[in-house]
């Protein structure tokens, strides 16, 4: 793959981020983006939706069921 | 006003893709443990969360009056 549209750029995009995604394909997006203003701007404003969303709202978990999570957790990553 | 819609906007997200964006999005909880929880691959939780961007940041663009 040596080039790639602004879909299947979007198809890739949090993979992209996760830094899951082939070397090749990421010089190809990386390309890709740095000639397309408005993937640019996707990006930017995707990458803002979570910081967004905790500032203007209180969606999270319940203290207790943040506690039973990190408990969770532990023992995973402990086993 | 602002808040409750766009919590509502999260609580509306199909449950596999709220439960994908509040932990590994909201909590930061690392996309390897996400996956542990319902037992699937990593590779589904980062899918579930970005529909759950996608949806999310369609709505706030909504809200904001702008196009996604």
């Amino acid at each position: 793959m040596t080039r790639i549209t602004c879909a299947e750029g979007v198809d890739r995009l949090m993979d992209y981020l996760e830094g899951v995604v082939p070397a090749d394909i990421r010089t190809v997006v990386e390309a890709h983006v740095s000639g397309c203003p408005r993937c640019a701007a996707f990006i930017a404003s995707y990458c803002e939706t979570p910081r967004i969303v905790r500032q203007a709202t209180d969606v999270t978990l319940s203290t207790d069921g943040r506690q039973t999570l990190r408990e969770f957790l532990v023992k995973l990553r402990s086993s | 006003m602002l808040a409750a819609r766009v919590r509502e906007a999260v609580e509306r997200l199909p449950e596999l893709y709220r439960v994908a964006f509040v932990l590994r999005d909201l909590e930061e909880v690392p996309t390897e443990d996400v996956a542990v929880i319902p037992g699937v691959e990593p590779a589904a939780v980062r899918q579930r969360v970005h529909r759950a961007r996608l949806m999310l940041r369609g709505f706030l663009s909504d809200l904001a009056g702008v196009r996604p």
